[in-house]
């Protein structure tokens, strides 16, 4: 090699270094994707069957530290202020298919560690800017489907609560994934290992511990590679 | 001011016979054998031909990445286990800060840099452009040889702290091997293969095909300690004022000065015809733990001498550095370029040496050993002053005294800033020819603001005693 042709590998290099994007996918399935669970189909554990979820967040941020939420950092990002209204069903919930959130969100190259997702009930606030979220009104997710006996269900959430999701979010210079995974198969499941969860009861603490186990299972971590499973840290 | 720049040519030998007085086996003044070239039996040629090779040292880069990842990959290493869908991953993703460990990306990244920066510097290819081959074989690395995308604090630490020490060992491998001439004896070979072991095997593969004319300074001071940490304190307010106790440890330095400021005869037409350079490695008496070091290099890239030296006399310009400093409980590094003066005055038996220097660090590191979250230091932009004495009393006792202040912001990663203090005061005293020992404390202090927390305050210090083999002229 001459002196003349050295800097080609520098500059082509740098001249794929330019877009810094950012895109955020909703991934419905359990991490990492478990062949057993998806020859279920539709079934999640616990005996009940999901046919939809409904779910709206907002606010998705980038923190530049761990804060444990509530807080936002200097050089904090809102990739995806919304509300979002994220329907899914089918294989979108649990087949470990992504659906597209946020596109091409410009971002700097520098790591971010804590990514924060508010789940809040829709306002008649929200429903004047978008009016699709009518049918959400007052609420923050629903979940629809069969339960262990057979039984069709409307389970429907008010629940108010920040996701605190603390993971190394490292922002390339070109392209970037973030993936919001929603693993529906515990949601019925009791944390004590007990009885499953029936979404039809009327019992409050039944239905707390369904919202609980709903917002624990969206997670969030950087997948550039879109294979579901969080990117090695190398 | 005389440019130190070398683009295109290998310099000619850099010794004039200097007039300096001569004495049976040791210098006037501070400290000095007497230089080689005063050794009527020295080899002095036949001088082989310049020659340098592009091909070749392009070839060595390529086969010192692939050789570090194979290595990593038989042990096992995720970061190594790459595929064809990586490599494509690498491009898509694009250039990243990571979050490695300090110690890999202060430490392991230049001496990785060093490698190819000597693959290249020593077949022939001048400092500019062996720097260039580092930073291609850096690309490379980031590029194809991790799973991780590419990293821009490594392409950064990679060929610049990598051409930092990479001359500096260069140049002192060189200072071994020249000494002997061209028939220099199985223990110079020997040492030279251990300071520059790419210089080694160059020379195993090529003999003198591209070692050109002797490459000697005209005086240089050189110290090396083999001994212990005998004691020392850290302390923190994290974890409620906790103190610990350090050592005793097994430890060993150096200390070199490269083209003593004030020598007469003093050329600086190329970068690092003066340099600086200490390190310290001491073992921890837990071996599953990182031990404590140190490493300060910082060399002169362009300027001109001051006064016609001897009693008095210096030097000054622009200097470009890499440190890299990890007591137990905090650590600074970084790259640092800026301007400097350093100057020198001899009164009788007494001679004193003074540098300052202030530097601009484009990407510098520093935090603490406790992890916040899942980065333990701050990456950004910063800054360093250095202030420096260096006392001689006749040709017996050394005194250094060492000062340096870093300011590293946390622009690129993590956010917040670092303040952090380094001091050295060293004692040397030599007790018969060539042997002496060494007394060291350092002592360091560092003040951290993280957004969300309570600043942290952190001190290190640790006392050292050394034996000490004296060299230099």
């Amino acid at each position: 090699m001459t002196r003349n042709v050295l800097p080609l590998p520098i500059l082509a290099s740098l001249a794929v270094a330019c877009a810094q994007d950012l895109d955020v996918h909703i991934r419905g399935g359990d991490r990492p994707p478990d062949p057993g669970y998806l020859v279920m189909g539709l079934a999640v554990d616990g005996g009940v069957t999901v046919d939809r979820f409904q779910v709206v967040m907002r606010n998705m941020r980038l923190q530049s530290q761990p804060v444990d939420g509530g807080v936002d950092t200097p050089g904090g990002v809102y990739v995806g202020p919304g509300p979002f209204l994220i329907e899914l069903s089918g294989p979108q919930l649990t087949g470990g298919t992504f659906t597209p959130l946020v596109n091409d969100y410009a971002v700097g190259a520098k790591g971010f560690y804590e990514m924060d997702i508010d789940l809040l009930p829709v306002s008649q606030g929200d429903v004047v800017l978008k009016p699709d979220l009518q049918p959400m009104l007052g609420k923050s997710f629903v979940i629809q489907g069969t339960n262990q006996q057979g039984a069709q269900f409307t389970f429907e959430s008010s629940i108010a609560k920040v996701l605190v999701r603390e993971s190394v979010f490292r922002m390339g210079m070109n392209h970037n994934n973030i993936d919001v995974n929603i693993a529906p198969n515990a949601w019925f499941l009791h944390p004590d290992g007990g009885a499953p969860l029936d979404p039809a009861s009327a019992d409050p603490a039944v239905r707390a511990l369904i919202e609980e186990n709903v917002a624990a299972s969206i997670d969030a971590y950087e997948d550039d590679d879109m294979n579901g499973i969080p990117d090695p840290l190398g | 001011m005389a440019l130190a720049a070398d683009a295109v040519a290998e310099p000619a030998p850099q010794q004039p016979a200097p007039n300096i007085a001569t004495a049976p086996k040791y210098g006037v003044g501070r400290f000095r054998l007497l230089p080689p070239w005063e050794d009527p039996n020295l080899v002095k040629g036949p001088v082989p031909p310049p020659d340098k090779s592009y091909g070749v040292a392009l070839a060595e880069v390529v086969l010192i990445d692939t050789s570090i990842w194979a290595f990593n990959y038989l042990r096992g290493k995720e970061f190594a286990k790459i595929s064809w869908d990586s490599i494509e991953q690498n491009f898509n993703k694009g250039w990243i800060i990571d979050t490695d460990d300090y110690w890999a990306n202060g430490l392991g990244h230049p001496l990785h840099g060093n490698l190819t920066f000597n693959s290249a510097r020593t077949l022939g290819l001048n400092f500019y452009e062996s720097f260039a081959y580092s930073f291609v074989g850096s690309l490379i690395w980031e590029q194809f040889f991790e799973i991780q995308p590419p990293s821009m604090n490594d392409q950064v630490n990679t060929p610049f702290g990598g051409t930092m020490l990479g001359e500096s060992l260069f140049r002192l491998s060189r200072l071994i091997l020249d000494a002997g001439g061209y028939k220099p004896s199985a223990w110079r070979e020997f040492f030279s293969f251990v300071f520059n072991p790419m210089g080694g095997l160059n020379r195993l593969f090529y003999g003198d095909k591209y070692r050109g004319e002797l490459l000697l300074p005209v005086s240089w001071i050189g110290e090396f300690r083999f001994g212990s940490v005998v004691a020392g304190s850290s302390r923190s307010d994290r974890a409620d004022s906790s103190q610990t106790n350090v050592g005793p440890w097994a430890s060993f330095g150096a200390y070199i000065v490269y083209g003593v400021p004030g020598t007469p005869d003093l050329s600086l037409r190329k970068p690092f015809d003066h340099f600086e350079a200490s390190g310290s490695f001491s073992l921890t008496g837990d071996v599953t733990e990182k031990p404590t070091a140190t490493l300060l290099v910082r060399g002169l890239m362009l300027g001109e001498t001051l006064g016609a030296g001897g009693d008095s006399g210096g030097l000054w310009g622009l200097f470009s550095s890499y440190d890299f400093i990890a007591p137990n409980v905090f650590r600074v590094q970084g790259f640092g370029l800026g301007p400097g003066v350093s100057l020198m005055k001899r009164w009788d038996w007494f001679e004193l040496h003074g540098t300052g220097v202030l530097e601009l660090l484009p990407w510098a590191g520093g935090g603490t050993t406790v992890p916040l979250g899942v980065r333990d230091y701050h990456y950004g932009p910063g800054g360093e002053a250095v202030l420096q004495f260096r006392m001689h009393f006749y040709d017996r006792v050394v005194v250094r005294l060492d000062g340096r202040q870093y300011f590293v912001t946390g622009a690129y990663a993590r956010g917040g800033s670092e303040h952090i203090s380094y001091g050295k005061l060293e004692t040397s005293v030599r007790i018969a020819d060539v042997h002496g020992v060494t007394a060291s404390l350092d002592w360091g202090h560092r003040q951290a603001s993280y957004f969300g927390e309570p600043d942290i305050w952190q001190r290190a210090s640790v006392f050292s005693l050394y034996y000490t083999l004296f060299q230099g002229w």
